[in-house]
């Protein structure tokens, strides 16, 4: 009861109403809120100033900015001219003059949509799988053994794993790893990130097999969660493996795979470093590796459209708003379908 | 109880007639597994075996014994590599500690207001902060560079640090505050009981009993300031601002323009991941068990 700082009554009618109504919920011997107050601790705001102010400057503001400025035409980095949903339509229909070609922007949502549905089911089904063998597998030494080495990869800076295969294993040239593969073979050398044709799949299966790291030590964590006697029960019932997998393992994990879902697709719509440092978006014009993230950036940085790259990253965020709450209304119903 | 214990007799019956088959086939599964473990494994470290040896050839071992050991070892290669990345090594360690503790500090504060204190709109400012994960950073590249101009941040490390900070506390405080909510409320009850105040129950109870997610956020931190390259790049624009992402990348395409090989560029990655390797080393086992404290799931 130290904390009595500055309330008027009326304030603390309202607070004990409250207080009343939240108090039958919280039986619970967590932290999570102090069960004997019975009035607001003003103090919190003075512990949340610092985020509070972060935030409005950096990630509340900008965003804002951003719109109003996708309704102007400006060529300098302030507000232009209003011009209503010019440079919508102009990200959606033309945009010759800014990269090169028309449905640039439709280009890059389909190559980014590739990226991400492949990168997404790929790496976490395969992540999965490990964590799966990890977790059946009978020899304690060896697998934390195994566990220890799938993390080392990830004290590999993320710029220095994509030179490695930039210059190493997807290397161009005829000693590179994969073109002394094929060579043995007798296959030309390839062009991989400088092939037209063959640069955005080069893209998605750099750092193939996806595996290592922390995603693998989270599923593995909640596959050694669930409960040893709901398992062996079920083995008595003379469960197969698969079966285990999909009626066990994968519900009593949904909340990973959700975590990982969410952080995808919200990542991958995001992410340009590949075109921004090797491929800017080609080679060709005809976009062979373009993705929304280099457009928006290119558009603002090399051409000064600032009012159309803030326009085309409205989009590209109503697209990803849409996308999360999708995902997040389809893995809630499969999680209650199988609590019932 | 009689039931059971008949199938238990039955099943052991058959059991012991099927006991070998049983082995076989457990011998054949663990084969199996450990192979495809063993293959995913080769798949996954092979890329960066290669990155170590190549680091010690010079151009012509390279040409004519790509993929493995040659002699001599050209250690000549890392001097050359350290003398063109060292200037940028103290640059990174700013940023990257300064964005680390500042990272740590709001988050921590922030998600011990959301789980410890009663205050108005509570829920609807997590949801608030929450909401923030789903904005890309690709919608506000361009006001908040706009944003960094005004402010005179272009060129400036706080320019950096200061947004990657902000940007970070949505999902930390999402991970801290379900990490902080599960820590015993008895035991805030008896340091309140014992006279200590917000703070010190903050410093002196809930960090200590943190300690394995505030490390597992660190290093998340601490990897992504020392690798960040797009907004670094724009923000810091003269050479002795540079941090080591850039300097390695630069290296690398000036070295092979000269030279026409990567012995020396790839020497320069492995010094770049070296404290990556030490601070891993050192927080591995509570970054681990962090990882694994069921925090990251929604």
């Amino acid at each position: 009861m130290n904390n009595t700082t500055n309330f008027d009554s009326e304030l603390e009618q309202v607070n004990s109403l409250s207080e009343s109504r939240s108090e039958s919920g919280n039986g619970g011997g967590n932290a999570f809120v102090a069960r004997k107050k019975k009035k607001y601790q003003w103090q919190a705001f003075l512990w949340l100033a610092p985020a509070f102010i972060l935030l409005l400057v950096f990630c509340y503001y900008p965003p804002i900015y951003s719109i109003i400025m996708s309704f102007t035409d400006t060529n300098s980095p302030v507000l232009g001219q209003w011009v209503g949903i010019d440079n919508y339509i102009k990200a959606l229909t033309d945009m010759y003059d800014v990269a090169g070609e028309k449905y640039m922007f439709w280009i890059s949502m389909k190559n980014v949509i590739i990226c991400i549905v492949v990168g997404l089911i790929g790496g976490n089904a395969l992540t999965f799988i490990m964590a799966e063998l990890l977790n059946d597998c009978r020899s304690l030494r060896a697998s934390s053994a195994y566990r220890f080495l799938f993390i080392v990869p990830m004290v590999v800076p993320g710029l220095v794993g994509m030179l490695i295969w930039q210059n190493i294993v997807f290397s161009a040239a005829s000693n590179g790893l994969l073109n002394s593969i094929l060579g043995i073979f007798g296959v030309e050398p390839q062009g991989f990130y400088a092939d037209e044709g063959q640069a955005l799949w080069s893209i998605i299966l750099t750092g193939f097999p996806w595996v290592g790291g922390a995603s693998l030590l989270i599923y593995l964590a909640g596959l050694q969660g669930i409960n040893s006697e709901m398992v062996e029960a079920a083995k008595l019932d003379g469960i197969t493996v698969l079966k285990r997998v999909f009626f066990i393992d994968l519900p009593c994990i949904s909340g990973q795979l959700k975590y990982f879902l969410v952080t995808g697709i919200i990542g991958g719509f995001q992410a340009y470093t590949w075109q921004l440092i090797f491929t800017h978006g080609g080679p060709g014009t005809h976009g062979a590796t373009m993705v929304p993230g280099y457009l928006i950036y290119d558009t603002a940085f090399t051409d000064r459209q600032y009012g159309l790259s803030a326009a085309m990253g409205v989009i590209l965020f109503l697209i990803t708003l849409a996308l999360t709450i999708v995902n997040m209304r389809m893995t809630r119903n499969v999680q209650t379908e199988e609590q019932q | 109880m009689v039931e059971n214990e008949s199938m238990e007799s039955v099943v052991s019956e058959t059991a012991v007639a099927k006991v070998h088959h049983g082995r076989v086939k457990r011998i054949v599964c663990q084969t199996i597994l450990h192979f495809i473990l063993i293959l995913t494994l080769f798949l996954t470290l092979y890329p960066l075996f290669l990155l170590v040896i190549k680091s010690f050839k010079d151009i012509p071992q390279d040409q004519m014994d790509p993929f493995s050991f040659t002699w001599p070892l050209h250690f000549g290669n890392y001097r050359t590599a350290w003398l063109n990345v060292k200037d940028y090594i103290g640059n990174s360690f700013i940023i990257t500690i300064i964005q680390t503790l500042g990272t740590l500090l709001v988050a921590a504060l922030t998600s011990f207001a959301f789980v410890r204190f009663r205050f108005p709109l509570k829920n609807v400012i997590f949801m608030a902060f929450l909401s923030l994960i789903m904005i890309p950073g690709t919608l506000t590249l361009v006001s908040q560079y706009i944003l960094i101009n005004n402010l005179g941040f272009v060129n400036q490390y706080a320019g950096v640090y200061l947004p990657a900070i902000a940007g970070s506390i949505p999902m930390n405080v999402f991970l801290l505050r379900s990490f902080f909510g599960g820590v015993n409320a008895e035991l805030f009850d008896a340091a309140k009981i014992d006279g200590a105040g917000d703070l010190r129950t903050f410093w002196s109870i809930m960090l200590p009993l943190s300690l394995p997610i505030m490390l597992t956020v660190a290093m998340t931190t601490f990897m992504g300031a020392w690798n960040e390259y797009v907004w670094t790049r724009l923000v810091l624009l003269s050479d002795s601002k540079h941090t080591i992402a850039i300097g390695v990348y630069s290296f690398t395409n000036n070295y092979y323009q000269m030279t026409g090989g990567y012995g020396a560029p790839f020497a320069a990655y492995i010094i770049s991941a070296v404290p990556l390797v030490i601070v891993f080393a050192l927080t591995s086992k509570q970054f681990i068990k962090g990882l694994t404290s069921g925090a990251f799931k929604m």
